[in-house]
């Protein structure tokens, strides 16, 4: 755990502080009664030491004494004396049986000595080398010659007194008992009053008897005695290795006088040293007792005093800790609170723990909690609108309106976005952004999306203030306050003018031909998918058209590919005018293209001839001549085509398109081919129908019939003129087999014009004779040729030329006509008017007529239609309508003619509602003009 | 905060400490050349006791020498005990008593007695000491008698020396002699045989007749003064077998004393005494029986013991008739 260091100056100073005043006076206490008591110890050891080194000197004066009795006895008898005197006597030579005997001998007295416990061996040497031994070892032989002559040399000159050698190696090398205490004495001839030495009397004595003595002695543990002799060889050693060796110098130098006591570092221990001298040898009992055994009794005291202190000084710590963890780590906790909280390292969660403190510091830590909740919420709301500030200075643009939609603020990416400056648009209304790309529905629904969900995300098209209209991605987010109104509303807008560009060229990539701009193949499909799925459902038809264009390859190898691009834009340019709205033209690749149309007539065949017209018409236009930069340039496609006919496969009409292209192409190139024969077979036919019609009018194969029209008297009041086409192979063709293909192709207009003119002469011959001159005759007018801007003066100049009363001509008009530009219908009617021809309108209550229209009219006649007529006697319904046009007509003052009339029920029911002309097969057929004459007379 | 604790704690000991060391003393050591330690330290040694009957006799000499060659040559510990004398037997039991208060691994013994040993030596086996007898054979119905099969033996075949020994003086003789035995301690198994030996040897001239078997208890005094009393007693004795050469040493200074040089003394052991007794014509044979191969075999035999090694009952020393002959 680390602490600041005011916290540790604190402990230092409060912990010295208690120590000084409670530990300290304990602690000199005890270092002071340690001290005497120690002292007094040491002096009690040094009395008892030397009491035990007294009592040791005095056990080995025992034993020397013991040596000394028996080396005297040795020496006093006389048998021995004579035995060495006989043997050192050089004169006399000893026999070996004396040799013998005497060793015999001396060995029974010695060994009467030789139970005194230690001894090792008793020698006896003469002057002259025998020797007389007793004791650990029998062979003699091994003497260590020069000890020998060295201890005889002592004794020399010690008259008869025992000498102690010290400790010393055995004299006879082969005793196993190699260090012994040596004691020495002469033996002189008995009565001779000099000192007449005989020999040598020599004791060893057993260093381990006396180590088996002194080892038992106890000083205490590790403490233990050593005797030195006066050499300072060790004569008793703990360690029997040591037994022989001299006691270092230093040590040695330190024994003096015949006792002493000091303290001393030994073998590195420090140990309480006593010696005691045993008298006039200069041998030391030495005792070595170590002070920590000698202090052993302090060690309880050491034990007690030290637990006092620990005791002490555990309180004095647990005091410190108390204090610590009561009072001045509370404080110092809050003393933190506030420094981080200064330093802002503070988490807003973080509040000051409840302290184990005293009831006026959790008074503070509380106080100090509600000073951080006070902070935190004003800093929460500072850190809130700085993050507002920043957010709203994103990349988005935003902009922030109030609930009326008044523009409050706007950021720095709006301006770059719009280019309009916070000054321009605050308190304006974003309504001024408008592009004007999107209708009022489409805002409307935006703002009831917010409204409703208080948000709305999408694209819209803006404008920027440089005029320029750009794609943005907008979010508008309704605010609300507590009460669940609308503050204000928040915008965020993204230009993605760059993003949309890029995904418009991604899309055209993909679903465009680059070259063309022509939707491609994959295009082409999903649309033929989407047709022939719409086919299916509506049963109206579809048509694929495969394009190929004749010999591209030779224009692209000899002009360039640039040139043959050129072509095929061009190409791609008719083809789009050539369909209609709604039908696709597609380029496939190189020079081939389809076209896709849709919404056909739901008759095959019908559907067959609409998909032709289209062709043909692509195989004109396709047929004019190109500029190719410099180059003009001609060219033809070869086309096939094929109807959806119930396909489902996309790829079985795409194949059948394509083969029907190659027969094309086989067939002569420049051609529509269609790939079912059947449907090829209608087209041919009609095909030669129509060249056939266009030799008709030179080859002079129309005629009129006439059908009669009477009055309500029966009588005749004139004619409707009917074309008839008398074909040289198949014998007379009904209008209805010729008429479409005739308004289809155009021929109407001068079939209608072929008609007119001799209608007009019929009238003029007509008017000729008495009896025919005041009939009047009806020509049909087909739409096309009404709309033909000549129209009127063809009228006026049929009827100049052949000099007729115009009256008597009447044009028959169809209702259905009047469905475009009746102005323009109106304007041409009146000009007839002006011309004095008559003006009918066919097959009335088919088609739509607005009474408002009618009235404007400038007819003269209404033809009620014969399908009203057919069913007069038994449809009320019928009934009905066709007596409201005749009261129309009545009330609008025009004519009223019935065709179809063939029962006289018929008849009878029309002259009784009012309609006063009739024409049918009542009255007569359609008959050429010989028989019509015939008829009316 | 412990820490700090620690250290005040320190602080405050410090004097305390100091107290505590306040005296200087000097520093010096005991011993100048401390002993190796691993010597000191060695594993406790085989110990071997060697128990012997006199320290008077060469002969134990001898065999002492053999004994400590085995103990150069194997390291072990060898202890050489004797009785002050021959006839010490109670001091050799006491010997053996404190052989196994020692607790020693092994006793090789030459048991001044045949019978009166063998309590004790048993009670040597029983406290797990190893027992070799040399020498002088232990009694094989009293060792059966306390339950030991027997110990290891090591010796010669003293009945076929002493006849050896016997044959070689007994052949000199032609005409009609007297004879006298000197024998050694009478309850000695050796001493027995080597009396067998000679009197085998004796009756196979008939011109011999054993008048004196007396015992000088193997001691060279005792036979010079039990020659005194044989010689009184049959003063035409020519020929005297002595069991051991200390005997026949003594005997040999009472023939000279007296001028009897021709009688022909045989004797056993060959002491370097003895031999030189030989070249002055005044012993006639003797019998070298190897002490220093019997004591060399005895401690061998221990230690083969020891390590659990199966040894032979009896393993006989080679023993060679020395004669003037021999020693040319």
């Amino acid at each position: 755990m680390k602490f600041p260091a005011f916290k540790f100056d604190f402990a230092v100073k409060l912990t010295s502080f208690i120590l000084v005043i409670s530990v300290l006076p304990l602690l000199l206490f005890e270092v002071a009664s340690y001290s005497s008591t120690r002292l007094a110890i040491m002096q009690d050891a040094v009395k008892n030491n030397m009491q035990l080194l007294s009592n040791q000197r005095d056990y080995l004066n025992l034993q020397m004494e013991q040596i000394n009795g028996l080396a005297t006895n040795l020496g006093s008898i006389e048998e021995i004396n004579q035995v060495l005197a006989k043997s050192g006597d050089k004169r006399q030579p000893q026999s070996t049986y004396d040799l013998l005997a005497t060793k015999a001998r001396i060995g029974y007295v010695l060994s009467g000595y030789s139970s005194l416990r230690g001894l090792v061996s008793i020698d006896l040497f003469t002057l002259n080398g025998s020797q007389f031994h007793v004791g650990d070892t029998l062979d003699v032989a091994n003497v260590r010659a020069d000890l020998r002559d060295e201890l005889i040399k002592i004794t020399s000159s010690s008259n008869s007194a025992l000498v102690w050698y010290g400790v010393e190696d055995n004299v006879n090398a082969s005793s196993s008992n190699r260090k012994v205490v040596v004691a020495v004495k002469s033996i002189n001839r008995i009565g001779s009053e000099q000192s007449d030495q005989l020999g040598m009397l020599l004791i060893n004595f057993s260093t381990d008897y006396l180590h088996e003595h002194f080892s038992k002695i106890d000083l205490g543990s590790d403490a233990y005695l050593m005797i030195t002799d006066a050499k300072s060889r060790l004569i008793f050693h703990p360690n029997k290795a040591v037994i022989g060796q001299a006691i270092e110098s230093s040590l040695s130098s330190l024994l003096n006088g015949k006792s002493g006591s000091f303290q001393i570092r030994l073998d590195g221990r420090d140990v309480l040293l006593s010696y005691i001298e045993i008298p006039a040898k200069q041998w030391y009992v030495i005792s070595v007792v170590p002070k920590d055994t000698l202090l052993a009794p302090m060690e309880n005291i050491e034990k007690v005093g030290i637990a006092i202190l620990i005791f002490n000084l555990v309180l004095i710590a647990l005091f410190v800790r108390a204090y610590f963890r009561q009072v001045a780590s509370p404080i110092r906790a809050i003393s933190d609170g506030f420094r981080r909280f200064q330093a802002n390292q503070l988490d807003e969660k973080w509040r000051l723990a409840k302290q184990n403190t005293m009831a006026e510091i959790n008074d503070l830590v509380n106080w100090f909690n509600s000073f951080l909740e006070t902070m935190e919420v004003n800093r929460r709301s500072e850190t809130s609108l700085r993050i507002a500030a920043t957010a709203f200075e994103s990349q988005e643009g935003m902009l922030v309106t109030d609930a009326d939609g008044v523009i409050l603020r706007v950021n720095q990416a709006f301006t770059q976005i719009t280019g309009y400056t916070s000054d321009e648009v605050i308190g304006n209304n974003p309504r001024m952004l408008k592009s004007g790309r999107h209708d009022a529905n489409f805002y409307k629904a935006m703002w009831e999306k917010v409204d409703l969900t208080g948000e709305w995300e999408g694209e819209i098209w803006n404008r920027r203030k440089n005029g320029e209209a750009f794609p943005e991605h907008l979010t508008i987010t309704a605010v609300k306050n507590s009460n669940g109104f609308v503050t204000n509303y928040v915008a965020t807008l993204m230009d993605i003018t760059a993003s949309k560009a890029s995904a418009d060229q991604i899309k055209n990539l993909a679903f465009f031909d680059p070259l063309t701009k022509l939707p491609n193949r994959r295009l082409l499909l999903d649309r033929l998918q989407q047709a022939l799925a719409s086919s299916g459902r509506s049963g109206k038809e579809g048509a694929i058209l495969f394009i190929d264009l004749d010999n591209f390859k030779t224009l692209n190898d000899t002009l360039g590919h640039d040139v043959g691009d050129m072509l095929l834009e061009q190409v791609a340019e008719r083809l789009t005018t050539c369909v209609r709205q709604g039908d696709t033209v597609a380029r496939l690749g190189g020079d081939e293209f389809v076209v896709m149309l849709e919404d056909l007539s739901v008759e095959i065949l019908e559907a067959a001839e609409q998909t032709e017209a289209i062709g043909n018409k692509i195989l004109t236009s396709l047929n004019l001549g190109y500029q190719l930069g410099s180059h003009l340039y001609h060219c033809t496609p070869s086309i096939g085509a094929t109807l959806f006919n119930k396909c489902k496969s996309m790829e079985e009409l795409m194949k059948q398109a394509d083969i029907a292209m190659y027969q094309s192409k086989k067939a002569g190139r420049n051609m529509l081919q269609f790939f079912d024969p059947e449907m090829q077979d209608v087209i041919n036919t009609r095909a030669r129908l129509e060249a056939d019609l266009r030799k008709a009018i030179g080859n002079r194969q129309f005629q009129l019939y006439y059908q009669v029209q009477v009055d309500s008297f029966h009588q005749p009041s004139g004619a409707e003129a009917l074309i008839r086409w008398m074909h040289p192979e198949r014998g007379l063709v009904a209008p209805a087999d010729f008429i479409p293909l005739a308004e289809e192709t155009g021929l109407i207009v001068s079939i209608g014009e072929w008609v007119l003119d001799t209608a007009c002469a019929q009238l003029k011959t007509w008017q000729k004779n008495e009896s025919t001159n005041r009939l009047e005759l009806s020509v049909n007018v087909s739409a096309k040729q009404f709309h033909q801007p000549s129209f009127v003066s063809n009228v006026n100049a049929s009827v100049k030329t052949h000099g007729i009363n115009p009256m008597l001509l009447k044009l028959e008009l169809t209702e259905s006509m009047l469905l475009h530009d009746i102005e323009k219908i109106i304007a041409v009617m009146n000009e007839l008017k002006g011309i004095g021809v008559q003006v009918s309108l066919d097959d009335f209550g088919t088609g739509y007529s607005s009474l408002q229209y009618l009235k404007k009219l400038p007819i003269d006649q209404l033809k009620i239609d014969q399908s009203f007529v057919r069913d007069i006697a038994t449809d009320s319904n019928d009934k009905a309508i066709v007596t409201t046009i005749i009261l129309m007509a009545h009330s609008l003052n025009l004519d009223v003619i019935a065709e179809g009339v063939e029962t006289d029920g018929q008849k009878q029911f029309l002259i009784d509602t009012g309609c006063s002309q009739f024409q049918g097969y009542l009255f007569g057929k359609p008959v050429p003009i010989e028989k019509f004459e015939a008829t009316l007379n | 905060m412990d820490l700090n604790i620690a250290r005040i704690i320190a602080i405050i000991c410090f004097p305390l400490l100091m107290a505590g060391c306040g005296e200087q003393v000097q520093s010096v050591s005991s011993v100048a050349n401390k002993p190796d330690v691993e010597k000191a330290n060695q594993a406790p040694s085989i110990r071997v006791a060697l128990i012997m009957k006199t320290l008077t006799n060469p002969f134990f000499i001898e065999m002492e020498k053999g004994a400590r060659q085995a103990q150069h040559e194997t390291g072990i510990d060898l202890e050489v005990l004797t009785a002050s004398q021959e006839t010490s037997i109670e001091q050799q039991i006491q010997l053996v008593e404190n052989q196994i208060e020692r607790k020693v691994n092994a006793i090789v013994i030459a048991p001044g007695d045949s019978q009166r040993l063998v309590p004790v030596l048993k009670k040597a086996q029983d406290s797990g000491i190893k027992v070799v007898n040399i020498d002088n054979r232990l009694d094989r119905n009293v060792l059966a008698s306390y339950g030991v099969k027997s110990f290891p033996f090591i010796s010669v075949d003293n009945e076929q020396a002493a006849y050896m020994s016997a044959k070689y003086v007994a052949d000199r003789i032609n005409e009609s002699t007297e004879v006298a035995i000197f024998e050694g301690i009478r309850s000695a198994d050796n001493a027995n045989q080597r009396k067998q030996g000679a009197e085998r040897a004796f009756k196979e001239n008939t011109k011999l007749k054993v008048v004196a078997t007396e015992s000088a208890n193997w001691k060279i005094d005792e036979a010079y003064i039990t020659a005194k009393r044989v010689f009184d007693n049959h003063p035409k004795i020519g020929l005297v077998f002595c069991a051991n050469d200390m005997m026949a040493i003594g005997v040999i200074k009472y023939l000279q004393e007296t001028g009897r040089k021709k009688v022909l003394v045989a004797s056993f052991d060959a002491l370097d005494e003895a031999k030189d007794a030989i070249r002055h014509g005044q012993l006639a044979s003797t019998i070298d029986q190897q002490a220093a191969q019997q004591g060399y075999i005895g401690v061998m035999t221990a230690l083969k013991l020891l390590r659990g090694e199966t040894v032979p009952e009896t393993v006989m020393v080679e023993a060679k008739l020395i004669t003037a002959n021999d020693l040319k």
